[in-house]
């Protein structure tokens, strides 16, 4: 039985749709992140789940009950905004009991929970500081503090780290993920940012336009793509447009550029499409080895760790190829002469 | 050599600004029987005699009560009208707010006259009431002003924040967004006190005989008379101004460095 259900939720503003179609079961315990570009409608429907939006039609249920219509204050879900929203005029200790005061906690109780979370973000000593007087990471904190204080059913985040410095980013993800497990409360993060969702999720829901494109976990989602949106939006794809064509007694999938893929079994009937290869799945071969493309190096990035290159073929396509800079491994330069291959298994057909 | 210049008509500039000031209340101080700068003498005969008439104490009675009532009233419609323009989708917004704020546009003149025209037919003129009623209308639009401007810095997310947290509309109104937009509002007040006080255009319209504010006494002091009496009013309002009005404006109202 999942936690959190959304069914067939659609929110419509006049004439233009926000979310629709928007059905999904999270498992208690779950961290789902809610993943696409700006106006795909992911904040929309944290909002509907928060409670600030009411959906235009469809149901939103948290354990057995049914929250649709109950106002946002009513519902027990705790959410990290993207600028956080401490109260300015309050301390610390003043911002996380808010709520508490709000749902009537005796004091003896607040004590108790306000030096809990503290203690849980690491902000113990900081409990009479007012929010101007802590940095970004550190309101971060506690405005994760101030939600978990109400042991909150479901924790919702609206993209909380893009205001934060890519290390700390990287820093308070782990940190995030750490409080939410020992917690073992159900989470709801909503991120443009694909690494995030990677690096965070248990599951993402990848959104397109105000529809869901795809749902899995990380490695489903990067591996098993379910369409060219999917693919493009999360890491870097080729893609080669073509169909499949038997011929001769043998099965390949042709490239409009005339460019000859070997596809494997399975893909048999599905006629035209899009064939997808990750640059990382791609590697450089020695001339002469079976089914290897020739072409040369067009042009050569540095990533850091990792070399990227385009390669242009002989058919005029050209092919993103990313290599680990390792030991004795060369790198290339722009006009060398190259023979690329990949594994048959790497190649991701999306059917057009 | 540019800044110094600068320096220079700055400060010529400020001269400029306070020589009236200045200049009243040293007469204020004078002993002799006319305004006369510098004073030969000093003196505290005028406050004495301004403290003494029975008609001007009763005329600073009046303008305190009255300005305190309009005040009073003004900040509560004013910050409440401030809130549903910057907050809510009300259809014809733009066209609200500056009907709102149209008596800050008007000639305080063309004004007065239409009140008087108003406020006869209601029988509103030469009383109280009347007087309250145009006073808040006038000094109104000053703390919508001023709350707008408030509001608009405000972040709407903390509201939402104290609702995620489940606090009703009420306990969100009174310890999130009231406490914030303090400021304006304490500002718009102190604006409009300072405006209803100095009024004379409109209430000389509309107050009979039995309401003669401070404006208007003075206003019929200077006509017979020329005594340093006005002076020391005025130096007394001065002073009042000094420990109230500047530090709200100093603090509220000045340009922001942040």
């Amino acid at each position: 039985m999942a936690y959190l259900t959304l069914k067939n939720i659609r929110k419509t503003y006049g004439s233009s749709v926000a979310v629709e179609n928007f059905d999904l079961a999270v498992e208690a315990g779950e961290f789902i992140a809610l993943l696409g570009p700006s106006g795909c409608g992911k904040t929309t429907t944290l909002r509907m789940i928060a409670g600030f939006v009411t959906p235009t039609s469809g149901e939103i249920c948290i354990g057995d009950t049914d929250v649709t219509r109950v106002p946002a204050h009513r519902r027990n879900v705790g959410l990290v905004f993207q600028n956080y929203a401490l109260f300015p005029h309050m301390t610390v200790r003043a911002n996380i009991e808010f709520g508490l005061k709000a749902h009537h906690v005796s004091s003896g109780e607040m004590r108790a929970r306000v030096g809990f979370v503290l203690e849980l973000v690491g902000l113990a000593t900081y409990v009479d500081r007012y929010p101007r007087e802590l940095s970004g990471g550190q309101q971060q904190r506690v405005a994760l503090a101030r939600v978990l204080a109400l042991k909150p059913d479901l924790l919702l985040f609206d993209e909380p780290l893009s205001n934060l410095d890519a290390k700390l980013r990287v820093q308070m993800r782990q940190e995030i993920r750490r409080l939410q497990r020992e917690v073992g409360v159900t989470a709801v993060f909503v991120t443009h940012d694909q690494e995030e969702a990677m690096a965070m999720a248990d599951r993402i829901v990848v959104l397109e336009r105000g529809r869901i494109a795809q749902v899995g976990t990380p490695a489903e989602i990067y591996d098993r793509p379910s369409s060219r949106f999917v693919a493009n939006f999360i890491g870097i794809s080729n893609f080669f447009e073509g169909s499949i064509v038997s011929e001769e007694g043998r099965r390949v999938f042709r490239c409009k550029s005339g460019l000859e893929i070997e596809i494997v079994q399975g893909m048999d009937d599905k006629g035209a499409g899009t064939m997808a290869v990750r640059p990382e799945k791609i590697e450089f071969v020695e001339a002469g080895t079976p089914h290897a493309l020739a072409g040369t190096i067009q042009q050569a990035t540095q990533l850091g760790a990792t070399m990227e290159y385009v390669a242009l073929l002989k058919t005029g396509d050209r092919v993103i190829v990313q290599e680990q800079k390792r030991p004795r491994v060369a790198i290339r330069r722009e006009g060398d002469a190259v023979h690329i291959l990949w594994q048959v298994a790497d190649t991701i057909f999306l059917q057009s | 050599m540019i800044r110094i210049l600068l320096r220079c008509i700055n400060l010529l500039l400020l001269l400029y600004l306070m020589a009236p000031i200045i200049v009243v209340v040293a007469t204020s101080f004078g002993s002799s029987a006319y305004p006369l700068f510098p004073p030969n003498d000093l003196t505290l005969a005028w406050f004495r005699k301004f403290w003494e008439n029975p008609e001007l104490r009763e005329a600073l009675r009046l303008s305190a009560t009255l300005s305190a009532t309009s005040t009073f009233l003004a900040t509560i419609i004013g910050t409440l009208s401030s809130l549903a323009i910057v907050r809510y989708r009300v259809p014809g917004k733009s066209f609200f707010s500056v009907i709102l704020l149209s008596p800050i546009l008007f000639p305080a003149i063309v004004l007065a006259l239409a009140l008087l025209v108003a406020f006869q037919r209601v029988g509103l003129t030469q009383s109280f009431k009347g007087l309250v009623a145009a006073h808040t209308l006038l000094i109104t639009p000053f703390v919508i002003r001023l709350v707008m401007a408030s509001l608009e810095d405000f972040d709407p997310s903390l509201e939402e924040a104290a609702q995620n947290l489940g606090a009703g509309w009420w306990r969100t109104f009174t310890r999130i967004t009231l406490p914030l937009i303090r400021p304006g509002i304490l500002a718009g007040a102190v604006f409009a006190f300072i405006m209803s006080f100095d009024e004379l255009v409109v209430t000389l319209m509309l107050a009979g005989p039995e309401l003669q504010t401070l404006p208007i006494r003075i206003f019929n002091y200077v006509q017979y008379s020329s005594d340093p009496t006005i002076s020391a009013i005025s130096t007394c309002l001065i002073a009042v101004w000094l420990v109230i009005g500047i530090p709200v404006y100093a603090k509220f109202l000045s340009v922001r460095h942040s």
